[in-house]
Formats: C-alpha cells, sequence, structure tokens
C-alpha cells in the first residue's frame, strides 16, 4: 500500500533526517512508528501523505506519487495529527461540510464513534476540551473509512478510559483493506494494538517485525537474577531484572514495548542481528 | 475524479468555506462599515460640505487597497499555520481548487461587497443633511477613467495572495514591507537608467512614470503620449497574472 524508495529528506539548513530509506506498508496491518524524540516519526508520516516532499526518493500509495497530493490519494487518506485544527462548529455540522470529500465516509460510523467516546454530538468543536476535540477527530477519521489511516500521537491528551475505548475502536475497524499506522512514544498505550513495529532510529528503520517475529525470537521476562541467561538487554524494575533473552525454546512471551525500545535505541546490535536474521529467513 | 478541478467538489470546498468563516466574514464587514461610516462622518463634520469627487475616490481607494489586502492576507494565512496548514492541504481537493475558493473570496467578492458598502455609506453620507446650493456629485466606478483604480487592485492583491502563501507568519506584515522595499529599489534602479539615458538629473521616477525635472525655474515633465497608457496597462495585468500564477505554485509547493 505505502512504499517508500530511498527517501533522502531534511529541513532546510539541518542535516538529513532520513537517508536512503526504504519502507513498505501493506493493507491488513496495524503500524506502530516509535522511535525518541526528534527522531522524524511525525516528519515521515508528512512524507507518507504528502505534506512534506523528499530531496530524493518517492512515497508511493496504492503506486500513485503522494508528492503534491493529488485529489485522489488525499480521498484515501487520513491523517490525524498531533496538534489539531477545529472550526468552530459542531461536529454534526463539521462532517455535513467535510465528510463529503471522502467518498466512502459514513456519518452513521461518525455518531456511533461519538457515542462510543462519549462525545456530544451537539457540542461547539473550539469550546471542546483538547481530549474532546481529538476524540471528535478520532471519530472523524475513522469514519472516513480510507484505506489509509494515520495518526501521530493519537492518545494524547486522552484519558485513561478514553485510551482503552481508543484500541477497542482501531482493533474493530482494521479490515483486510486497511493499513493504519499510530506514531507514539507512549509505547504502553498501544503494546497490545499494534500488529507490526516500526522503529526509527538514526536516520532509519531499524526494526520492521510484527510482534509475532520478534516475540519468536526473543523472550521478556522479569528474572531474580540473570547471571546463567544469555541476557540481550536488561534493566533493573520493582520486581527483578526485566530482561530480554534470545527465545531458545520456541514459546511466545508478552513483549514489553517499552524495554525493547531502549534496548533498540540503545543500539543493542546483537538484538538487532536476531531480529534480521529472523527477517531474511 | 479529475485531479485538478472537479464542479462539484469545488461547490463543496466554496460551501465549507463560506460556513466556516461566515462569522469572521461579517464581523469584517461590520468594521469595515463601522470604518467607513465614522470616518465618513467625521469628515464631513470637518469640511461642512458634502464630500467632493476627488476625496470619494481617495477614500474608495484607500480603504479598498487596505481593507483588501488584509483580507487577502487573512483568507490565505492558513497555509502558514501548522495545525490549519495541516487540514487545509490534506483535505480532499485539489490546490487549483483550493486557490481558486480563496481567489474568489478575497478579489470578486470582497470587491463587489467592498463597493457595494461604499456606495451604501457615501449615499447615506451625502443625504445625511440637506446641501442648500452646493452640487453633489457621486463616483461612477464604471467609468472608463476608474478602471485603472481596479486593474492597480488586482495587481495589490496577487502580490498579497503570493505573500500569504509565501511567507510563514505576520503575512500582510512581511509582504507590505516586502513590497515597499521593492518599489524604492526599482525606482531608485529606473531613476539611474533615466539619468544615463537622458543625461541629466532627473526627480525619482517608478517604472513607466513620466520624466521629471527641474530647469529654469520651471518644473518640466515629458511624458509619452496617451495612447501608450495601453502599454502600461497591459503590463499592471501581466504582472498581476504573474504574480497569480506564482502563487498558486508557491502554494502547490508549499510543505507543512
Amino acid at each position: 500500500m505505502i512504499e517508500i524508495k530511498g527517501l533522502c529528506f531534511g529541513y532546510r539548513r539541518k542535516p538529513l533526517l532520513f537517508k536512503d530509506l526504504d519502507l513498505n506498508l501493506s493493507e491488513g496491518h496495524i503500524y506502530g512508528l516509535l522511535g525518541k524524540n526528534g527522531a522524524g516519526k511525525s516528519t515521515l508520516l508528512k512524507n507518507m501523505i504528502g505534506l512534506a516532499y523528499p530531496e530524493k526518493g518517492k512515497v508511493l500509495f496504492n503506486g500513485s506519487n503522494v508528492a503534491g497530493r493529488p485529489v485522489s490519494v488525499l480521498e484515501d487518506v487520513y491523517f490525524l495529527a498531533e496538534e489539531l485544527f477545529v472550526p468552530s462548529l459542531t461536529p454534526g455540522q463539521f462532517v455535513t461540510n467535510t465528510g463529503v470529500f471522502y467518498p466512502k465516509f459514513s456519518i452513521a460510523d461518525f455518531y456511533q464513534y461519538l457515542k462510543v467516546l462519549d462525545i456530544d454530538p451537539d457540542s461547539v468543536m473550539d469550546k471542546q476540551s483538547f481530549g474532546q476535540q481529538k476524540k471528535t477527530m478520532i471519530a472523524f477519521g475513522l469514519a472516513t473509512n480510507t484505506s489509509l489511516l494515520i495518526m501521530d500521537e493519537p492518545t494524547n491528551g486522552l484519558d485513561i478510559p478514553s485510551k482503552v475505548q481508543f484500541r477497542k475502536l482501531i482493533a474493530s475497524v482494521l479490515t483486510e483493506d486497511r493499513c493504519i499506522v499510530i506514531s507514539t512514544h507512549q509505547v504502553r498505550d498501544l503494546d497490545s494494538l499494534i500488529d507490526t513495529l516500526l522503529i526509527l532510529h538514526d536516520r532509519e528503520i531499524v526494526v520492521n517485525s510484527t510482534v509475532e517475529e520478534i516475540t519468536e525470537r526473543i523472550t521478556f521476562g522479569v528474572f531474580d537474577n540473570t547471571k546463567n541467561l544469555d541476557v540481550l538487554y536488561e534493566e533493573d524494575g520493582m520486581r527483578g531484572k526485566n530482561a530480554i533473552i534470545k527465545n531458545t525454546n520456541g514459546k511466545f512471551s508478552k513483549i514489553d514495548l517499552e524495554l525493547f525500545f531502549n534496548a533498540v535505541t540503545q543500539g543493542n546490535n546483537s538484538l538487532i542481528k536476531i531480529l534480521n536474521a529472523a527477517e531474511y529467513e | 475524479m479529475n485531479n485538478v478541478f472537479n464542479l462539484k467538489r469545488f461547490g463543496r470546498l466554496f460551501k465549507k468555506q463560506f460556513s466556516e468563516h461566515y462569522k469572521t466574514y461579517l464581523m469584517a464587514l461590520s468594521v469595515l462599515l463601522g470604518v467607513m461610516l465614522v470616518g465618513g462622518s467625521f469628515l464631513v463634520y470637518l469640511i461642512g460640505e458634502p464630500i467632493d469627487l476627488s476625496m470619494q475616490v481617495v477614500l474608495f481607494v484607500v480603504i479598498f487597497y487596505l481593507a483588501g489586502t488584509i483580507f487577502t492576507s487573512s483568507i490565505f494565512a492558513d497555509t502558514g499555520n501548522h495545525t490549519k496548514a495541516i487540514a487545509y492541504f490534506t483535505l480532499p481537493a485539489s490546490h487549483f481548487e483550493k486557490f481558486l475558493v480563496g481567489w474568489l473570496f478575497s478579489y470578486v467578492i470582497f470587491t463587489l461587497v467592498y463597493t457595494g458598502s461604499f456606495y451604501l455609506v457615501l449615499l447615506f453620507l451625502l443625504n445625511i443633511k440637506h446641501w442648500p446650493n452646493q452640487h453633489i456629485t457621486v463616483l461612477n466606478i464604471f467609468s472608463g477613467e476608474t478602471q485603472i483604480l481596479f486593474i492597480a487592485f488586482s495587481l495589490l492583491h496577487s502580490i498579497s495572495i503570493w505573500g500569504a502563501v509565501f511567507f510563514k507568519r505576520l503575512h500582510f506584515i512581511q509582504t507590505a514591507f516586502c513590497f515597499f522595499i521593492s518599489v524604492v529599489m526599482l525606482t531608485l534602479v529606473n531613476t539611474s537608467f533615466i539619468e544615463s539615458m537622458v543625461g541629466r538629473q532627473v526627480r525619482p521616477a517608478t517604472p513607466f512614470s513620466n520624466i521629471m525635472f527641474y530647469e529654469n525655474n520651471r518644473n518640466i515633465a515629458v511624458a509619452v503620449s496617451r495612447h501608450d497608457d495601453t502599454l502600461i496597462f497591459w503590463i499592471l495585468v501581466s504582472v498581476t497574472v504573474i504574480f497569480w500564477i506564482a502563487a498558486y505554485y508557491r502554494l502547490k509547493e508549499r510543505q507543512v
């Protein structure tokens, strides 16, 4: 669905953020894009939807170049930015004016999502709290039924019950024809939601693996003592040592995204080698 | 659907622009009417006679150009605001449709609304009291002589659009600053060019204006023959169109 070929991008008078970056995203997946602050997560998303133009290389959406923002691409892509602009309209008025631009938009879905997210459809959007505005726009984004849904830090500003509802909604709208990309630094909000992990570090995608592939190769656990274990990475925790070890017995463990992210972004080459080996096999 | 222009989609965009901004537009119109009414009343009170034709032209032009360029800058200011720009550029409509909607509101609709408002206030001020033995003349904007006023506004409008799309913030101020600096630079270059051409000192002259100098205690102006006004007209029109096209392409290339 999204094909990034040799992407080079940098802001003016600043070093390149991406150099010869290649990435393929397919339908039927929820991708979690992780990276440190300033790694370029939002910039990569902007390149994916044509808000930023590559210096070299290209980004294709179903074969169409997104640079130039052609209408045929915009109609089938929805981008939920981290910071939102909402007009002085009620959600109902907003949908009447804006939903018509998306060929697959469903008004019924929109009101259903508003209900689930506990948003009053008659409240004026620019008078809502930030969290309510975010939920309204999440409902709108989901109701567009676009093939590609990109969300930048969608859980920022959401309260705990709303985060739960958000996870449920996202899981419910994923179809075989749809691709969802969620960028976040709040990894714990999404650890049960994403099925493929993308980690952006040092100008490249260092991890592009499904959660299944990761847990097939490595095991996450809390150990009292890790002296006799083949530890790839460990951190001291409240209940012992949170460690990542090589999966030698074929059993699956629950992925600890935070631990995994820390291991990868601290340049743990042996861990990355194991994961990359899994990709090529 | 067509990636450049689709009438149905354009209609939706026009409706969206109006429904999301009509309150701001109505407020701006109230301010405009207020400025005209209060300023005009004060003027009539000061001069104690009906506003004559030349004063009407001055008032029409000054408020028209100032309000028009500020309004144009504000219409396209969304492209410089990070959050608004994302919503603006990701909306499934073409750049041409987005540009055309802004152009229609800031140029065509503004001109019509402004002209209507001006005449409304002017007629009110001219009839506010009885002026015995005074001949009252009302400005006719449809006369051929006023055509140049609209052409000049078109040029300022095109520069305002370009500035609004080009600069990321303080669009109006930055555009006005660049405009005046450019006028000064062009005048200096043009004056030097004329001086080298005629071999004498002349007064500062903007491009395509008359050559003026002082000789034998007399001010002398050398002007091209009258029919050559057509050249200036077409130059202004061409520069206007060039700025509109440049603004459109700048909008297409704009990144967030």
